[in-house]
């Protein structure tokens, strides 16, 4: 059974409930107030009619002032009046006696007020069988019971009352019970339509389309509910894009390296068997851009079983001089190509540093990678690193005259998947990974650019005190 | 909100129904006597008598004699101070009662007092007087209750210490004929 049905239907089963119970007591009551009054307003007028009569009229004969005591008794009244004597013959009647058999024990009222008590009678006519009302009162002369008064009433008029007053109460009962059947089913159609939404709404979700969002109709538990469902899917769309970035960067990161190697092979498959010292150094840094690369797998696999890309650090004394020269002549192949001048400048002071060489390493390349892509041919890289004494740091800068990055961008380059141009190569995770990198040195990766002019990266280490975790 | 709208509603509806009630008098009821300077008189004497009856209570006026005044004056005690007499109704229930109730007026600063109420009979009054019955110089109170065309009870009272003692009891028809 649909929430619709379930709640109009106990809706108007409560309120039928009540509004009968109502009206039955309404109309129990009316009918008792209207049956009651009338008798109890005979019976005060045959009390005032006996009472009068005890007081003046007793000395003389009843039978032989009868006919003008009952023009006295009906003055007030317009009930049929009778004066009835001791032995329950009827003496007068105001509308006139009836022919035949004038004995009226038969009534109830009458043998009651003829023992001394006053009687009253409901019941039908016996010629007419119309509904009627009979109050009788004794008349006492000196405490001695003379004969009766006795009242009747048609209760025609008084039942067609009550069945009038009848009719109203029902039909107002039966207007609040629509009242209530439409209210009901207006209150229950704003939560189900909220509820049909939201089915809809998960359907749609359940067949997989988590770009539909539930329309909040009002600000109620059903409306926070929605709020629910539409934060469910958009964190499901978001997982999803997290899933495919991912994707993506993993890709991202396999590739720099394979790229490195397939320039050399290229390299040396042109040059090579010329120059033999080439292609030693060609297939040194295949060589070892294959571990890099097997490195990076097995990283990887690490990596998928980590929380949210949290990633290693293995320090070991690094001679920075030597590790940027090392990756200035593992891209100048394709800097070469790319008609890039690619320059390494160290200065002679750098300390030693203890850091994870590799990771340092994935971010030089990253960052020289970056530059690479975004510096049109005959542009310049530079890459410097000097030591900071006063600071206890070293900073290395990459430098370039790319194309730069606009004011609104910079802001954003160091989050997770961002990426300025959508359709440019790349996750968006390659600076994100070496800012993590870098903070998990301690240290600290700064960008200034200007749009046109170039980039300039900072990364600053510091020297001493370089506990890693 | 819908529900909002259909609350106002019914609550209009509701005001509309319980203003419905209030129906001012119609022009027939507002039609009256003019005030004169007698009926000023009478009427403030009325409300000093009403005052000192029940509550809800209703001033009779006697069928027969008085000019329509439903208040009667007569020396009873002899005093040549008058003492008055008001017949008046009272409801209960579905029923009513009748009495009279005699006033007496203090020497000292003229103010009146309830001193004896007795009940009467019937549908209305008929009569109501302050004879000399017995020619013993003090006032007797006669009372004439009706019951229509039945015919009539009257009530002979004398006043002794302070307190109303029924004489006699006769009914009469028509006329009334007190020697």
């Amino acid at each position: 059974m649909s929430i619709q049905k379930r709640l109009v239907g106990s809706y108007v089963a409560v309120i039928c409930i009540t509004v009968l119970i109502l009206e039955i007591f309404l109309i129990v009551y009316v009918r008792y107030y209207y049956l009651h009054n009338v008798e109890r307003s005979l019976m005060n007028q045959a009390e005032l009619s006996a009472s009068f009569y005890e007081q003046y009229f007793a000395d003389a004969d009843l039978e032989e002032q009868a006919e003008r005591l009952l023009k006295g008794f009906a003055h007030n009244s317009d009930a049929q009046v009778q004066i009835i004597n001791a032995s329950g013959r009827l003496l007068q009647d105001s509308i006139g006696l009836p022919q035949g058999d004038l004995t009226m024990t038969n009534y109830l009222d009458v043998r009651t007020a003829l023992q001394g008590h006053a009687g009253a009678w409901r019941g039908k006519d016996p010629s007419t069988q119309e509904s009627i009302l009979a109050v009788s009162f004794p008349l006492r002369s000196h405490d001695v019971i003379v004969g009766e008064v006795r009242f009747v009433t048609s209760l025609t008029d008084t039942i067609t009352t009550v069945k009038h007053i009848a009719v109203v109460l029902i039909s107002v009962g039966l207007l609040v019970i629509a009242i209530v059947t439409i209210l009901g089913l207006l209150l229950s159609w704003t939560i189900t339509r909220s509820i049909k939404d939201l089915k809809q709404a998960a359907d749609r979700m359940t067949e997989g389309d988590f770009s539909i969002r539930v329309h909040k109709r009002y600000e109620d538990e059903l409306g926070s509910l929605a709020d629910t469902l539409n934060m469910m899917a958009s964190r499901i769309t978001k997982s999803e894009q997290l899933k495919n970035d991912f994707i993506s960067s993993v890709s991202h990161e396999l590739r720099t390296p394979l790229t490195s190697i397939k320039g050399w092979m290229i390299t040396l498959k042109t040059s090579g068997s010329d120059n033999k010292q080439l292609l030693h150094e060609g297939l040194d840094i295949i060589e070892s851009e294959g571990d890099r690369l097997n490195h990076l797998l097995e990283e990887l696999l690490d990596f998928s079983k980590l929380d949210n890309g949290r990633i290693v650090i293995q320090p070991a004394p690094v001679h920075l001089a030597q590790l940027l020269h090392h990756v200035g002549k593992q891209l100048s192949p394709r800097a070469a190509r790319q008609a890039v001048s690619l320059e390494v400048q160290t200065a002679d002071n750098l300390p030693v540093l203890h850091a994870d060489e590799n990771r340092l390493k994935q971010v030089l390349i990253n960052l020289i990678d970056n530059s690479l892509k975004y510096t049109e041919s005959s542009g310049r890289i530079l890459l410097q690193a000097h030591a900071a004494p006063e600071q206890d740091q070293v900073v290395i800068t990459v430098e370039d005259t790319g194309i730069g990055i606009a004011e609104e961008d910079l802001q954003y380059v160091l989050q997770k998947f961002y990426k300025a141009d959508q359709h440019a190569t790349g996750s968006g995770l390659g600076l994100s990974i070496a800012n993590q990198i870098i903070k998990l040195h301690h240290g600290e990766l700064r960008i200034m650019s200007e749009a046109g002019k170039g980039t300039t990266v900072q990364i600053h280490l510091p020297v001493k005190n370089l506990t890693i975790s | 909100m819908l529900n909002k709208h259909i609350k106002g509603g019914i609550l209009l509806f509701a005001l509309v129904l319980l203003g419905g009630c209030g129906i001012p008098t119609t022009p027939a009821d507002t039609i009256k006597p003019p005030v004169s300077e007698a009926s000023i008189q009478r009427d403030q004497m009325n409300r000093e008598f009403m005052k000192l009856l029940p509550n809800k209570a209703q001033l009779i006026v006697p069928m027969q004699g008085n000019e329509g005044d439903n208040i009667t004056f007569g020396d009873m005690d002899g005093d040549g101070i008058n003492e008055a007499v008001v017949v008046y109704e009272e409801k209960k229930g579905t029923g009513r009662t009748l009495k009279a109730a005699l006033f007496k007026q203090n020497n000292a600063n003229a103010q009146w007092k309830k001193i004896f109420e007795v009940k009467g009979f019937g549908y209305g009054l008929d009569f109501v007087g302050f004879p000399d019955l017995n020619h013993d110089g003090m006032s007797e109170l006669a009372l004439g209750w009706s019951l229509g065309a039945a015919g009539n009870g009257l009530d002979i009272y004398e006043l002794s210490k302070d307190k109303l003692e029924l004489l006699s009891k006769k009914e009469y028809q028509d006329t009334l004929e007190l020697e």
